[in-house]
């Protein structure tokens, strides 16, 4: 399990530094965020309020379909969102009200969904 | 197991009994009703539905079978959507999620008893009772206008044939003709959308009508994304629009919809069609359940439960809950909460603590989208604002471009959310 965290972490950096444009400083998140174990129950709860857009069809028409993402995919977004590193008004408002264990559990309930 | 002819007659006494009541008495499920089939009610029934599994039995009343969202109905007015795409059917609340769909009116509630009593003559038990009837208009708000006037100067703010009606005047508008708009005090229904509306009419007009002139009388010093909208306004419909606020006179209105007039603080302007949008207040059937104070019905926070009954939860426009503004984003993550606060009350499921948030979206013109938006949490108090954010002015245009095509999946979103 931790060698395939460590797998995801390492693609996700190498896709980062890909992009040679990219000057901003890459956005690690530490150990212990990535380790919180969600609460799905909580997460369903929390997600209802993401599925007035992000469909529960998938479908990406406008807004993209989230579920069945890697965790440690949503954990990272949310955190990139809330901590101003990636653009968009609604998701940085959004994330901003997330504590560490609401993502979490956000993030185990849309990887857990198809 | 024999049975005897007296254990007989009294299954059969029983079986007969329980066929000439109700069939939610015969189920003996906690009992949910939902009074108004919008973006609150419709989402709290599926949601309850949907996350009870069955355990709580749902009746949704709603007398359209038909629901035009209001929202993107400013859309169809600007030529931007057909007003089949803001169409919705309830047919899947009753196939995919066993919801009990009434089209017929609550006339009446009987808050000892328990009940709501239908126009048609049904009466129907609930547990727990949600109003989300959305608004009505206070009588008498604009001096010349009653519903008997709505013909010749409609609201459309309730969507369907009163903003096709609309469309159609616009449509028919004389060359340099004149439009006139009536727009609401605070607090009102969707807070952008009369300027949307605006938007959305000067788009039409500059196309078919580009010499036709744009009046707007607002009670208000000041309304929500105004330096958006003006902005907008200017970049795109320079000289078209005249917007005269509280403070040059525009609270100090009057109509005369037989001679197709509209005076502006003492000066009449004939007009060619003209939008009254009076004052609000909560669906009527929030007063006939006297659970109203003023034009609205106060709710506890963190369960949107009525402020005099516990057992009425009161979602959407009609409620006043504080700092959210009235709109189907708002009256959609209301429901959310009240549906998970009902299923923990009625069935022990677990309640966690209120989230709520909203974002509106508004079409200044072709793809040039702006937005406004807000999380709140719940306090003993009211529903109080937590952090919030709204499109700056001067923004590039592929901004602008993703803004709108942000709503137009916000729009897919909430109503796949709403109608399943």
């Amino acid at each position: 399990m931790y060698f395939k965290l460590l797998g995801i972490v390492l693609s996700v950096f190498l896709s980062n530094s890909v992009n040679s444009e990219e000057t901003k400083e890459k956005f690690i998140l530490s150990p212990s965020i990535l380790e919180i174990e969600g609460d799905i129950a909580y997460g369903e709860y929390l997600a209802s309020d993401c599925q007035t857009c992000h469909r529960a069809d998938n479908s990406n028409e406008g807004i993209p379909g989230i579920n069945g993402r890697e965790i440690i995919e949503i954990v990272y977004a949310l955190h990139e969102y809330k901590n101003k590193y990636r653009e968009n008004q609604v998701m940085q408002m959004m994330a901003g009200g997330l504590g560490d264990e609401e993502i979490a559990a956000l993030a185990s309930y849309f990887a857990s969904l198809q | 197991m024999t049975i005897n002819r007296r254990s007989f007659i009294q299954t059969a006494a029983a079986v007969t009994a329980s066929l000439s009541a109700p069939m939610v008495m015969a189920s003996g499920k906690p009992r949910v009703v939902v009074v108004g089939g919008g973006a609150g009610g419709a989402t709290v029934a599926r949601y309850i539905a949907k996350d009870s599994k069955g355990a709580i039995d749902v009746t949704l009343v709603e007398p359209s079978r038909t629901y035009y969202t209001c929202f993107f109905s400013n859309l169809y007015i600007g030529g931007f959507r057909d007003l089949g795409s803001i169409a919705h059917s309830y047919g899947k609340l009753a196939s995919e999620y066993g919801i009990n769909v009434v089209h017929d009116w609550a006339v009446d509630i009987d808050r000892g008893a328990k009940t709501v009593s239908l126009a048609g003559g049904a009466t129907l038990n609930y547990d727990r009772l949600v109003l989300s009837p959305g608004i009505d208009f206070v009588d008498g708000a604009v001096d010349g206008w009653d519903l008997n006037a709505q013909n010749k100067m409609p609201h459309a703010y309730k969507a369907g044939s009163q903003t096709e009606l609309l469309k159609a005047q616009l449509s028919s508008m004389p060359e340099g003709g004149v439009f006139a708009m009536v727009a609401p005090p605070n607090p009102y229904r969707c807070p952008p959308g009369p300027y949307e509306r605006i938007s959305m009419i000067a788009h039409m007009l500059k196309k078919f009508n580009p010499t036709a002139k744009i009046i707007v009388a607002d009670p208000k010093p000041k309304f929500s994304k105004m330096g958006l909208f003006q902005e907008g306004w200017a970049n795109h419909y320079s000289g078209m629009i005249d917007w005269i606020g509280s403070e040059f006179g525009g609270s100090n209105v009057s109509v005369n919809p037989g001679a197709m007039t509209v005076s502006i603080d003492g000066e009449e302007t004939k007009v060619d069609a003209c939008n009254v949008i009076p004052a609000m207040k909560a669906g009527r059937i929030c007063e006939m359940a006297g659970i109203t104070e003023g034009n609205w019905a106060p709710v506890s926070a963190h369960d949107m439960s009525s402020k005099v009954d516990g057992n009425i939860h009161v979602l959407g426009d009609a409620s006043s809950q504080g700092d959210m503004p009235k709109s189907g984003f708002s009256a959609n993550s209301q429901a959310k909460v009240a549906a998970m606060a009902i299923r923990g009350a009625l069935t022990g499921s677990k309640v966690f603590p209120a989230k709520f948030s909203n974002t509106c979206w508004s079409l200044v013109d072709t793809n040039d989208g702006v937005k406004v938006g807000a999380t709140y949490k719940a306090t003993d108090e009211k529903i109080a604002k937590v952090d919030g954010f709204i499109s700056k002015t001067g923004e590039t245009a592929d901004v602008r471009k993703a803004t709108y095509e942000e709503s137009l999946g916000w729009y897919a979103g909430i109503t796949a959310d709403m109608f399943g």
